[in-house]
Parts: C-alpha cells; sequence; structure tokens
C-alpha cells in the first residue's frame, strides 16, 4: 500500500512538471535567417540550376559527343601523318637531286615505309 | 490583438509594408519556438523548423483569408511541421537497415531507473520532466498535439481546436484521454523502477 501511494505521489509530481516546464528564447538572428531562407528560395526560384530548356536531354548526348570528338581527332591526326610521310619522301628525293648526292649517301637515309 | 486590428495588420502585411513582417516574427518567433522545441526536443532542429514556419507564413501569406486568427495560422503551420519531421524521423528509422523499429513506446520502458533520487531537487526535477516529455512522446500523435498545446503551451481549447481542425469538445476528449493514459504509463514506470 505505501509503495503504490509512493508511486502515485511521484506520477504527480511528474505530471505537476508541465508548470514548470523551461522555455527557450530564439537566436537574436532569427529574423535575418529567416530573411535568409526567403531570399535564397526566391533566388532557386528565379535561376533554376536547369535553366536551359532540353538540359535534361543534353545531359545524356554530352559524352556520346565527346567520343565522337575524340574519334575525328584521332582519324585527322592519322591522315596527317600520312600525307607527312608522303612529303617527307618527295623533299628528300629533290634534296638527293639537287645536290647529286650518290645513291649510297642517299641509301644512308631510307626512307621508312 | 483584437480582431479588426487584426485584420488591418494582415493587410499591411499583405501589402508589404516594410518592418511589418519582421514585427510579425518577433511577435510570435518565441512560442512558435517553444511549440517545435516541445515536439523535437533539440533546439538547433526546433529553431531551424521555427525559420521554417515563416518561410511558409511568408510565402502562404497571399492566399491567408482571415478565417483563423493569424497566431492560429501560425502555430497550426508550427505543429504541422514539427510533426512531419517526426514522422520522416521514424521513417528513416524504421526503414534503416541497422535500426531496429523504434517505438515511442519502447522509449519510455528504455528509461533507466534512477539509482537513487539525488538530494537536489532541481536534479529531480530534470528528471521528471525527461520522463514525462518521453510519456507524452509516446502518446498517439492527436493526443499528444492537444496535450503539447494545452499543457506545455497553455494554449486555449478553443485555439487548439482550431489548430487541429477540430472541436472544442473532441479536443477536451483529447485531452481527458491522453492524460488518463499518460498516468497509467508514469504508474507503469514508476512500478518498474521505484
Amino acid at each position: 500500500m505505501k509503495a503504490q501511494e509512493r508511486i502515485e505521489q511521484e506520477v504527480d509530481k511528474t505530471i505537476a512538471c508541465f508548470d514548470h516546464a523551461d522555455k527557450i528564447e530564439s537566436d537574436p538572428y532569427f529574423y535575418v535567417r529567416v530573411m535568409g531562407k526567403i531570399l535564397s528560395q526566391e533566388r532557386q526560384e528565379r535561376y533554376p540550376v536547369s535553366w536551359l530548356p532540353g538540359m535534361s536531354l543534353l545531359r545524356p548526348v554530352l559524352p556520346i559527343a565527346i567520343v565522337i570528338v575524340n574519334l575525328v581527332t584521332v582519324a585527322l591526326v592519322l591522315k596527317s601523318e600520312v600525307s607527312d610521310t608522303e612529303n617527307r619522301e618527295t623533299r628528300l628525293t629533290a634534296l638527293a637531286e639537287q645536290y647529286s648526292l650518290s645513291q649510297d649517301v642517299y641509301s644512308l637515309f631510307p626512307i621508312k615505309k | 490583438m483584437v480582431k479588426e486590428e487584426e485584420k488591418q495588420f494582415v493587410e499591411r502585411l499583405k501589402s508589404e509594408c516594410p518592418g511589418v513582417f519582421k514585427e510579425l516574427v518577433d511577435l510570435h518567433r518565441n512560442r512558435v519556438l517553444n511549440v517545435c522545441y516541445r515536439f523535437l526536443h533539440n533546439r538547433a532542429d526546433a529553431e531551424d523548423v521555427a525559420q521554417d514556419v515563416f518561410v511558409e507564413v511568408y510565402r502562404s501569406l497571399p492566399e491567408f483569408r482571415g478565417g483563423a486568427q493569424l497566431s492560429t495560422w501560425i502555430y497550426r503551420i508550427a505543429v504541422t511541421k514539427s510533426l512531419d519531421l517526426i514522422r520522416r524521423r521514424n521513417r528513416k528509422k524504421r526503414f534503416g537497415i541497422f535500426h531496429a523499429p523504434l517505438r515511442m513506446e519502447a522509449l519510455v520502458e528504455q528509461v533507466p531507473a534512477p539509482r537513487s533520487f539525488s538530494p537536489i531537487a532541481r536534479l529531480e526535477d530534470r528528471e521528471r520532466s525527461r520522463i514525462l516529455q518521453q510519456a507524452v512522446d509516446s502518446l498517439p500523435e492527436s493526443q499528444k498535439t492537444a496535450i503539447t498545446l494545452s499543457k506545455y503551451e497553455g494554449v486555449s481549447y478553443h485555439e487548439i481546436a482550431d489548430i487541429m481542425g477540430t472541436t472544442v469538445s473532441s479536443v477536451e476528449s483529447l485531452i481527458h484521454r491522453g492524460m488518463e493514459n499518460l498516468r497509467k504509463k508514469l504508474y507503469r514506470y514508476y512500478r518498474r523502477n521505484l
């Protein structure tokens, strides 16, 4: 019986805590922070990240375009190398003729094909 | 604020008179913050939610028709936002891989019993407040809302009814049933731990 009374007392004391619950005070910069949030939301609405029409469509196209540009570059480089070899051969022949170089000397610089 | 005064204040708010919104924030910020704090029990979260409440107020002002009191409308937003955050967190906990389903009921049972009551009354009070707060948290959402607003914040039954979108008699019933539940929970807790 005594234990029950003690429990009841403790329950009453606990419920009485409603009356003296701590109150908290807001931050002195509360209003500034609220205005900051409002402005940042307004800015986001005015200038959203995907402001360009069809920006989402462009996203998968971009890597494909990069691959194509790379392939074209490689093809151009290879082509210019081939034409370089041809030019070199012509220039060496002209040089040999101009300076009357013998076949022996000429053969010292074999043309790689 | 008298109804006519409030009407004029809302008109000034809507016409974006400089300084009026600040006046509104200054008037309600502490009460809104405390309402949020009663639900969230964390100062940082309460500050964040209270700020969001005023952002929402600012953005929804054009749609405010004046059907309810301005303060009631603001507290309704505060309660809704706080409960939303709790629901989101509970959902996260429930679906978290490493988190066992956590019910508020279980929290009350988890409160460790004080080994011996401290002779310092303040410490005792703090401990009791903590137990009470967890017991309130374990109540069904509507009872918790009604009791929090009424017992902690001293909001009138009429205003609670407006905030919760219900009638005064159902608020009375919610608080009555809530207090009964609270007593039972606390009784069980102390029987186990005293």
